[in-house]
């Protein structure tokens, strides 16, 4: 297994840029408040059927657009699992979370991408790893951990139970440790 | 402090290793003895098995366990004792040295799993009898415990069972010893390697002059072009200097092509050079890390003379145990997974396949049964065959328990020909009347055996002969590093199928597919067997495979333990050597899909599981319906000529690619049919045009007009040529044009493909 940091998904340029500009301005500044309150959370975002979804970036580890990568469909796998992919010789499931979710089924998108995540526990102690699939370009942003309110009573249940908050702006912030430690995402299938 | 923890282990693996030969000499050296050996080398014999005790002990004491030093000494007292009198031994004498050999086993096990056994247990297992009493020369005192023959037997049988401390092969969880041998030829290729690579850096380097020559050539040519585009642009003759340029550029020029040409063909020599070399170099690598992998067959073999050895003296039986074909190299994996298959079939010949001495001798046999165990190495595969010569397996028998047990029906059992009888064997629960024995009694049954050769993909093949004896027959892979598979299409989808379970692969013309009972039928040797789909087996697509078209169908034939299943795919790919991988940390198991493969250009193919796909089709019938109910409503398609020879031949074609085809002598009587409300609606209409009553053109139209056929093809086919015609066809509503001077078949079934799909 590679090593956890090997896969960010690479910033560019202009970002780094704003992003270090940013950090400078932070560093310069006296603070005031308590660190706390300005806290932040990196996360990696995109869309998934009619939601804007993000997921802390510590446990996202690479993002291929789905249409270049070589993957292939499992017969007889669940619904929720897409394919396997080669990465590289590397193999990971990929999976699809509305439909994990029983939410309505979608066409794959053209821009669908996939995001390696691995983190959880398993039953066996060990790190889950999979591919989730996104209906666009996941971005990279950073929002304030403050700023991070309970989801409204509108998400359906199932979704509720993997949601560690939701921003003003309704992105939903999924607790991926959480949803990659359950043992219902497992495909056990003995016949 | 963790130097001397790290030292301790390093020894106590030394010692492991150790103990495990000199153990497995004791016993063999034991079991010798007991078949009886040749007088002149029983004393070295003896002298052999004393001198294991003696190191067993030495190296014990070195390594500071003292209860095996114990152990050892008690041994090596006795058989010095037996070495000193040139006693003879009797039956409990040998019981009494393999429980001691057993003991120290489990005292090690004991030790390696951190839970040394007391003194009173290892006492118990392995008592010291005052050594006269033991090793005798005199008769056996009359009061000797009956009991304790069956002692050894019973420690053993746990074991067999393939239970914690069973006797172990002597290769440990994560080590191997590999021969220096095997070794020193993986050194080689890796020295061929090398070779290569400096090859490579000769390659880029004569890249790199290619490019430099490119370079320069092109340099010139950026000297030369001004005055070539300046000359084009003007047109007329070139000017002097021009002429000059252009002169000197196009002089290098040969000399130019020629040393890049030469440069590319040394390239291409070199290339194609290395190429095979590498070629070589990897499979010779390939074939020596997969021989590490590789153990003798034999290793496994030792662990049974004394298994059955035991088994037969509990049992009352004389049986002597044959081994063939040790030599034969396997992946150690496949060793570890066929052990308890082999112990399964094994206790079972000892247990119900051998009869009892007067039995035996009441059929005219001699008393001493044999069972002979032999591998073979056949291509790819590896062939273990557990042959004995007792009383064969009586289907009845195992029909009625089969019945009793609810394992099948009054109206199955009948139908069971003694093949599928035979197989039931290894239905999980089967147990006939006179397999009920405190052995077999203990639930582990051939099942588990069977679970076993699924794992490894294998096959079991069972040849009886009833009062004669029994061949098993286990058919395996010799390694799981890598496997044969089949690529097929199904569903669109590539898909891979282990070829060891492949009976056969044909095409099978449509016309010899039966119907029995709704179900489609394809006879395999003489028996009906139902064709189903794979990709509708595996839900691939929900498009009805089509059939109509296609004269022969892809049939594979898979052979899963104990069940035949005729499959239909798309096509045939290839077969290949691969790598199959798990599914990934998600994908713990999934029905029917034992794994994945990386295809060479990084495409994935899922590699099926037979036997899941079995059970698919056992558990859920549904799953398998019938594929010929999409080929069994071929299209129809409804040829009209007045010609009756132009119709029949029409009609030869397209039946012969598997249409049905309704033929009408002229327009009007095809239109009345058609008009039918409750006819059928065809897929696709071949109209002459010339006809009486009512003509192509009239057929056309009146078929486009009407609601409920406006959207049937029509297909005209005519002498007529002209463009008129062909523009009048089209008004009329034919949506394709057939020449009758240019018919061919190709061409017909070509436009009829089109429509109907």
């Amino acid at each position: 297994m590679e090593h956890p940091d090997q896969w960010r998904p690479s910033r560019s340029a202009a970002q780094t840029q704003r992003l270090l500009e940013e950090r400078a301005r932070l560093l310069a500044r006296i603070p005031e408040a308590p660190r706390d309150s300005r806290e932040t959370l990196e996360l990696v975002t995109f869309h998934l059927g009619a939601e804007y979804m993000g997921l802390p970036s510590a446990l996202v580890y690479e993002t291929q657009p789905l249409r270049v990568l070589q993957w292939a469909p499992v017969p007889c796998a669940p619904s929720f699992i897409v394919g396997i992919l080669n990465l590289r010789g590397h193999l990971c499931s990929i999976m699809d979370l509305t439909r994990f979710w029983g939410l309505p089924a979608r066409p794959p998108a053209d821009k669908a991408h996939v995001l390696r995540v691995c983190g959880g526990v398993c039953k066996d102690g060990k790190a889950m790893e999979l591919a989730l699939l996104t209906d666009d370009l996941p971005q990279v942003c950073e929002i304030p951990l403050a700023s991070l309110g309970s989801a409204p009573a509108t998400l359906p249940a199932q979704v509720q139970n993997y949601v560690r908050g939701v921003s003003p702006d309704l992105l939903i912030v999924l607790d991926l440790e959480r949803l990659l430690s359950d043992p219902q995402l497992i495909v056990y299938d003995e016949i | 402090m963790a130097r001397a923890d790290d030292m301790r282990r390093e020894l106590m693996s030394i010692f492991q290793t150790e103990l495990d030969e000199h153990l497995s000499l004791l016993n063999h050296g034991v079991l010798a003895l007991e078949q009886g050996v040749d007088p002149a080398h029983r004393a070295e014999q003896i002298n052999t098995l004393f001198r294991a005790a003696h190191s067993l002990k030495g190296a014990a004491r070195a390594v500071n366990l003292k209860d095996i030093a114990h152990l050892a000494h008690r041994l090596e007292d006795a058989l010095d004792a037996l070495r000193q009198k040139d006693a003879t031994l009797l039956p409990r004498d040998f019981n009494w040295i393999l429980a001691g050999v057993d003991t120290l086993r489990v005292a090690m096990d004991g030790h390696l799993q951190g839970a040394p056994l007391s003194d009173e247990q290892l006492e118990a297992r392995f008592p010291l009898a005052p050594l006269d009493s033991v090793i005798s020369i005199h008769l056996p005192s009359a009061d000797q415990p009956p009991q304790e023959e069956g002692k050894s037997s019973d420690t053993l049988l746990e074991k067999g069972g393939g239970s914690e401390g069973g006797e172990r092969l002597t290769v440990t969880e994560d080590t191997v010893r590999v021969a220096t041998a095997k070794l020193d030829a993986l050194m080689d290729a890796m020295g061929e390697l090398l070779v290569a690579r400096m090859h490579a850096d000769q390659v880029f380097e004569q890249s790199r002059t290619l490019e430099q020559r490119m370079q320069d050539w092109q340099k010139k040519w950026r000297r030369a072009r001004p005055h070539h585009q300046r000359w084009q642009k003007r047109g007329g003759p070139p000017r002097e200097s021009e002429w000059a340029a252009m002169a000197e550029f196009l002089t290098g020029h040969e000399t130019d092509l020629n040393a890049l040409s030469g440069d590319l063909n040394a390239l291409r020599v070199q290339l194609t050079r290395d190429r095979n070399h590498l070629q070589r170099v990897t499979d010779e690598l390939q074939v020596g890390i997969r021989k590490t992998r590789m153990l003798p067959i034999h290793s496994l073999f030792a662990l049974f003379p004394r298994m059955v050895r035991d088994l037969a003296h509990e049992r009352g039986k004389d049986i002597l145990l044959q081994l063939e074909g040790g030599d034969i190299e396997v992946d150690r994996q496949i060793l570890e997974l066929s052990k308890d298959p082999l112990i399964h079939l094994l206790r079972n010949a000892v247990d119900h396949g051998i009869e009892a001495p007067d039995q035996r001798i009441a059929s005219g046999k001699s008393s001493r049964g044999i069972i002979r165990l032999r591998a073979d190495q056949r291509g790819n595969h590896l062939v273990i065959e557990v042959a004995d010569d007792g009383r064969g397996i009586d289907p009845e028998a195992v029909r009625q328990a089969a019945l009793k047990r609810g394992l099948i029906g009054a109206h199955e059992a009948a139908a069971l020909d003694e093949e599928a009888t035979l197989n039931l064997i290894f239905h999980a629960g089967l147990s006939t009347a006179r397999q009920v024995s405190t052995i077999s009694g203990r639930g582990v049954g051939l099942d588990v055996a069977r679970a076993n050769l699924e794992q490894m993909r294998g096959l079991v093949r069972i040849a009886n002969q009833p009062g004669q004896g029994v061949v098993f027959s286990l058919l395996l892979p010799l390694t799981l590093a890598t496997s044969q598979v089949l690529l097929v299409e199904a569903g669109g989808q590539i898909v891979a199928l282990p070829v060891l379970s492949i009976e056969r692969i044909l095409r099978m013309p449509t016309s010899r597919i039966g119907q029995v009972d709704g179900q489609s039928v394809i006879h395999v040797e003489g028996r009906p067997l139902p064709l189903l789909s794979l990709a509708r087996l595996l839900r691939l697509s929900t498009i009805e495979p089509s059939a109509a078209g296609e004269t022969r169908l892809p049939v594979v034939v898979l052979n899963a333990l104990d069940m035949r299943l005729v499959l239909q795919v798309d096509d045939f790919l290839s077969t290949q050597e691969v790598v199959i991988k798990p599914l990934g940390r998600q994908l713990r198991r999934v029905r029917n899909v034992a794994g994945v493969t990386v295809l060479g250009d990084g495409r994935l193919a899922p590699v099926l599981n037979v036997a899941d796909l079995v059970k698919t089709i056992q558990r859920e019938p549904t799953a398998a319906a019938p594929l010929w109910i999409a080929v069994a409503k071929p299209k129809r398609i409804v040829v009209v000529d007045d010609s009756i020879t132009t119709r029949t031949l029409e009609k030869n074609i397209l039946e012969s690619a598997g249409y049905e085809v309704q033929v009408f002598a002229d327009g009007q009587e095809a239109w009345d049919w058609l008009r039918r409300d409750d006819s059928r609606l065809p897929d696709a209409l071949v109209s002459d045009v010339n006809m009486p009553r009512m003509d192509g053109f009239a057929l056309a139209s009146a078929v486009k007009s009407d609601a409920r056929l406006s959207r049937l093809p029509i297909v005209l086919v005519t002498s007529l040529d002209s463009p008129e015609d062909r523009l009048q066809g089209m008004e009329a509503g034919a949506d394709a044009y057939i020449v009758k001077s240019l018919f061919d078949q190709q061409e017909l079934l070509a436009v009829i493909k089109r429509f109907t799909e």
